[in-house]
């Protein structure tokens, strides 16, 4: 399971790891990227134009396949249930945010374990930062996109603080590192 | 930049201690929490017991055991009750549209707003009615689990910050006038006009339990509730709303939740598929 954080910048970075990814690609990925509210975006398609893998928003209760890329739906925050299906919240912003990509990584964590992946590319706040600490703490593995290339680097850099040990890889190094899974 | 709340958690419950808080409450409160979404269980769990500084879920049973209120205690902390004026206008707009418009000949009409949390949803709702001339004959119940927010909700005082934020969907939703038509101001507070409330009601109750007045109800809204169930309990829940619907009323759900796990879900028709209003056949 790999969990994707991201925020301002960061259509334009999910377009380039997309990209890169084998069409075969068959891990199941959840994207979380902080969306204006009550704007009806069309992020599926604007994201699908960058690989045939599918692409779909995660619904209440569905169950995570292999196969499918999943977009955390504006609005809600994304958690992860016990069995492997998406629940959704209204709670309170975390972070400034819903979805809040530090409840998405953590709740993976904690059901994945070692097996969870997460990613913090590029944007302009400190969501991730917990979460990613919450998946290596849990065993798992921690990518985080290289600061420097990052169009905004904060969300990077506050990662990069919780978990110093984190793989600092290219966008194009992060397609190959998914490919290589 | 303030921190974030999560980052503050020191305390963490993992999936057998929750296990071990679920029998608590199933065996001292009769609250049955097994068949809720177990994700946010956690988090709420996690977040009361950094709450209140405590390391263990032991230790947080023998706190609410030791509090006469216990129960509602847990229940308060628990729930989620976040919501908002006019949420999703698109509802309100379909509402009114395939509804309401439908239902403006009946004498009366009774409405039931389950999970109406500290009721934004109920005024939102009362504000529509007002505007079509309607609210006078409608007869609206709300319920909740917590009754604290009940008690908020009979209030009708919110804070002024908050509902200037409630002003634009309101007007997306299709309000005719302004929505500072329906509140004085005080300090902080906005509170809003009584005769909103005149016809309304306020109940505790559980969901997982049929609600206990006359059926016939031809509107019922249970929004952002069903979502904290697992499916299996959904399932139940949305039982007990379709049988205390009369034959041609609505069911209104929030915007990501659907009948899609309810056994009986061919007695109804999909009325509004963006805003997920069905109607009992
Ligand atoms: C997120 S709020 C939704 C409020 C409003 N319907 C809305 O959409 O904005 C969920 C509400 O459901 C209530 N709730 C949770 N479990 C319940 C149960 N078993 N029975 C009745 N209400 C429940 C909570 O107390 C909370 O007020």
């Amino acid at each position: 399971m790999v969990v994707i954080g991201t925020s301002a910048g960061g259509i334009h970075a999910l377009k380039i790891i997309l990209e890169g990814i084998n069409r075969d690609f068959n891990i199941p990925v959840v994207i979380v990227i902080h969306r204006l509210k009550n704007v009806k975006s069309h992020m599926e398609s604007v994201l699908q134009a960058s690989t045939s893998v599918p692409i779909k928003e995660a619904e209440e209760k569905e169950k995570i396949q292999r196969g499918n890329i999943y977009i955390a739906p504006a609005n809600y925050h994304l958690l992860i249930e016990e069995d492997g299906s998406f629940s959704l919240s209204v709670d309170e912003l975390v972070n400034f945010s819903r979805p809040s990509i530090d409840i998405t990584l953590v709740s993976a964590s904690e059901v994945y374990k070692e097996k969870a992946i997460g990613i913090i590319l590029t944007g302009a706040n400190a969501d991730g930062a917990y979460g990613l600490q919450s998946i290596h703490e849990n065993g798992g593995v921690t990518v985080v996109q290289l600061p420097e290339e990052a169009q905004v680097n904060t969300m990077p850099l506050e990662a990069l603080k919780a978990v110093p040990g984190a793989q600092k890889l290219s966008l194009r190094a992060i397609s190959q590192f998914l490919n290589e899974l | 930049m303030a921190l974030s709340q999560s980052s503050l958690e020191k305390h963490y419950i993992s999936i057998s201690q929750k296990e071990v808080m679920l029998d608590f409450l199933d065996q001292e409160y009769q609250l049955s929490l097994k068949e809720y979404s177990e994700a946010s269980v956690r988090r709420r769990i996690t977040k009361m017991l950094n709450e209140f500084g405590l390391d263990r879920v032991e230790k947080l049973c023998e706190f609410l055991q030791s509090r006469s209120d216990g129960k509602q205690l847990f229940i308060e902390k628990f729930t989620v009750n976040v919501t908002e004026m006019f949420r999703d206008p698109h509802f309100y707009k379909a509402l009114e549209d395939k509804v309401i418009s439908v239902l403006k000949s009946r004498e009366n009409i009774r409405i039931w707003a389950a999970g109406c949390s500290s009721g934004e949803e109920i005024l939102s709702l009362c504000i529509l009615l007002y505007e079509m001339d309607l609210l006078h004959k409608c007869h609206i119940l709300g319920t909740d689990l917590n009754s604290k927010m009940l008690d908020e909700a009979n209030n009708r005082t919110y804070k002024t910050r908050h509902v200037s934020t409630y002003m634009k969907p309101y007007l997306y939703a299709g309000g005719r006038y302004g929505l500072e038509k329906y509140f004085t101001t005080h300090g902080e507070n906005a509170i809003f006009h009584a005769f909103l409330h005149e016809n309304v009601s306020f109940k505790e109750h559980n969901l997982m339990e049929p609600l206990g007045e006359e059926p016939g109800f031809d509107l019922i809204v249970c929004r952002n509730v069903l979502i904290y169930f697992k499916s299996t309990l959904q399932n139940r829940v949305i039982a007990y709303l379709d049988k205390a619907l009369r034959a041609g009323g609505f069911l209104g759900l929030g915007s990501k939740e659907s009948i899609i796990f309810y056994h009986g879900k061919n007695h109804f028709k999909e009325i509004d598929l963006e805003s997920k209003i069905y109607q009992k056949i």
